[in-house]
């Protein structure tokens, strides 16, 4: 059986039923692929080519065409059997160390562009995640990423905005769905998750606090939900004040002005605990008290004589 | 004009029935403000600027069903209390009915007419008019001497009342919308 590591291009991969090398779903993420110093079959011509399977089966990292890739030979099912072996392929090679793709053609087309794929479209400013000791990332080809990381030392390392408190070490994980846009600097500079900028993301921090992190909203209707639990706009405190008293079903808002945030949340406490409807009447106060009705037995006995309680009010 | 006397604000049945001493100045031990003379000065504020002139506009109409609330009696709201600081408990808030119209007829009257007030809620419309012995829709009036904030709110269970009033100018939270500008039967 051999064994040897071999370099090769990958040309195409099988990945749904649509592919003509489709031989069902166990092989779906096999590569076509032709030596290194292979040109592309004319008009792309797959169906003679060899083909090798991924090595691994639990993590998903399909090359693109035109990546470079190692195979090596590896038992197949019927090994017990016959002791035939087949080629298996390790993750594309970082020939140009881009999260987006590595692929390295050596034929162009008569436009002066090579094959990536049926659709897949390169993303020229997808750039790769700075790294800290003992970083552990995973970095998708469209700006998504997971960093297993950790507190850093801000005084010796290249600063970022999440290692200004807490102890070094600190765990931090931050998934990331979308890289911030960028317009300067080289193809190849490291970045930072941009909580600010990153399509949308998840911290997952422990003693840490990240600076200058501006929240998109708190409202959840800019984002484009259709909730009729809010409305477009936030409640004002007067004056920008909290009112000294919350009544039992007042939000202490008025729609004019916005209050600090913190002023809302507190009137959202206050009302929340006293949602419960009905209750003045079905539970409290049982009684409808008229002017002209005045031996209302709900009147308390007790009435201090130092207090003149006959006395008309308004 | 018939006016409700200071006896009559601070008359309440379960109050009675729990043994609980609805006397303003109970609680200035706990809170030095709440004395008697405090909380009476702002019943007089309260219904001369909101609920006497609502009276006068519906005379023989206006019903309390409560008025002031000591701290322990605002505690003893069930089946939940009341806010800790309502106004019920300085004498800064009245809830009423009327005994034969729409509440939403007083809500709106306060609205066009009231110069002042904090707040006036148009409380469950859904309950209907008066009738003794079954819930009823009541408003609640509360005056503030230095912060009138004029907040005009509905508290009601209906989704779809709420859906209605949702505008530019409205704020939802649970079941009450704050914001709005009438008081409309049409949406029960």
């Amino acid at each position: 059986m051999k064994t040897n590591l071999e370099v090769v291009r990958v040309q195409d991969i099988i990945l749904d039923n649509n592919h003509p090398r489709y031989l069902g779903e166990n092989s779906i993420g096999t590569i076509l692929y032709t030596p290194l110093n292979t040109s592309t079959p004319i008009d792309n011509d797959f169906t003679q080519l060899p083909t090798a399977k991924p090595l691994f089966y639990n993590i998903s990292h399909y090359p693109i065409a035109n990546e470079i890739v190692y195979i090596l030979g590896a038992p197949t099912s019927e090994y017990n059997e016959n002791n035939n072996a087949e080629a298996y392929y390790l993750p594309p090679i970082s020939i140009n160390k881009s999260p987006n793709n590595n692929a390295y053609p050596n034929v162009l087309d008569e436009n002066g562009e090579f094959r990536l794929g049926e659709y897949f479209q390169e993303i020229e400013n997808i750039r790769p995640l700075r790294p800290y000791e003992g970083d552990i990332m995973l970095e998708g080809r469209f700006g998504n990423s997971v960093r297993l990381g950790a507190t850093t030392n801000n005084n010796i390392a290249i600063p970022n905005r999440w290692s200004n408190n807490g102890e070094l070490g600190d765990p931090i994980t931050i998934i990331r769905n979308g890289q911030t846009e960028i317009n300067e600097g080289e193809p190849f500079d490291h970045i930072l998750e941009d909580i600010n900028g990153d399509n949308s993301s998840i911290y997952l921090c422990s003693n840490q606090q990240l600076d200058n992190f501006t929240p998109s909203s708190t409202y959840q209707l800019s984002f484009g939900a259709n909730l009729t639990l809010e409305t477009k706009e936030e409640p004002i405190i007067n004056n920008n004040e909290m009112p000294e008293n919350i009544e039992e079903d007042t939000i202490m808002a008025s729609p004019n002005n916005l209050p600090p945030e913190e002023l809302q949340q507190s009137e959202i406490n206050e009302i929340e605990e006293t949602e419960n409807p009905y209750y003045d009447i079905a539970d409290t106060e049982d009684q409808v008290i008229l002017p002209d009705n005045r031996d209302s037995n709900s009147i308390p006995n007790d009435l201090p004589d130092s207090i003149d309680f006959e006395e008309p009010i308004g | 004009m018939a006016q409700f006397l200071y006896k009559q604000l601070i008359a309440s049945k379960l109050a009675k029935n729990q043994g609980i001493s609805n006397i303003p100045g109970v609680d200035v031990d706990s809170d030095p403000i709440l004395t008697e003379q405090y909380i009476k000065n702002n019943l007089q504020l309260l219904f001369s600027k909101c609920v006497s002139p609502l009276m006068a506009a519906f005379p023989e109409e206006i019903g309390i069903t409560s008025a002031y609330r000591c701290k322990a009696l605002n505690a003893s709201i069930k089946p939940i209390p009341g806010v800790k600081n309502s106004l019920h408990t300085k004498g800064q808030a009245v809830d009423l009915i009327s005994i034969s119209r729409p509440s939403s007829e007083l809500w709106n009257w306060c609205y066009n007419n009231l110069s002042d007030y904090y707040q006036i809620i148009w409380e469950y419309p859904e309950l209907g008019v008066f009738k003794p012995g079954k819930k009823t829709s009541w408003i609640h009036i509360s005056y503030k001497e230095d912060k009138n904030i004029k907040l005009n709110s509905v508290a009601s269970k209906l989704e779809n009342l709420h859906k209605e009033l949702i505008s530019e100018n409205t704020y939802r939270k649970g079941n009450y919308t704050h914001g709005i500008n009438l008081a409309d039967e049409n949406l029960i």
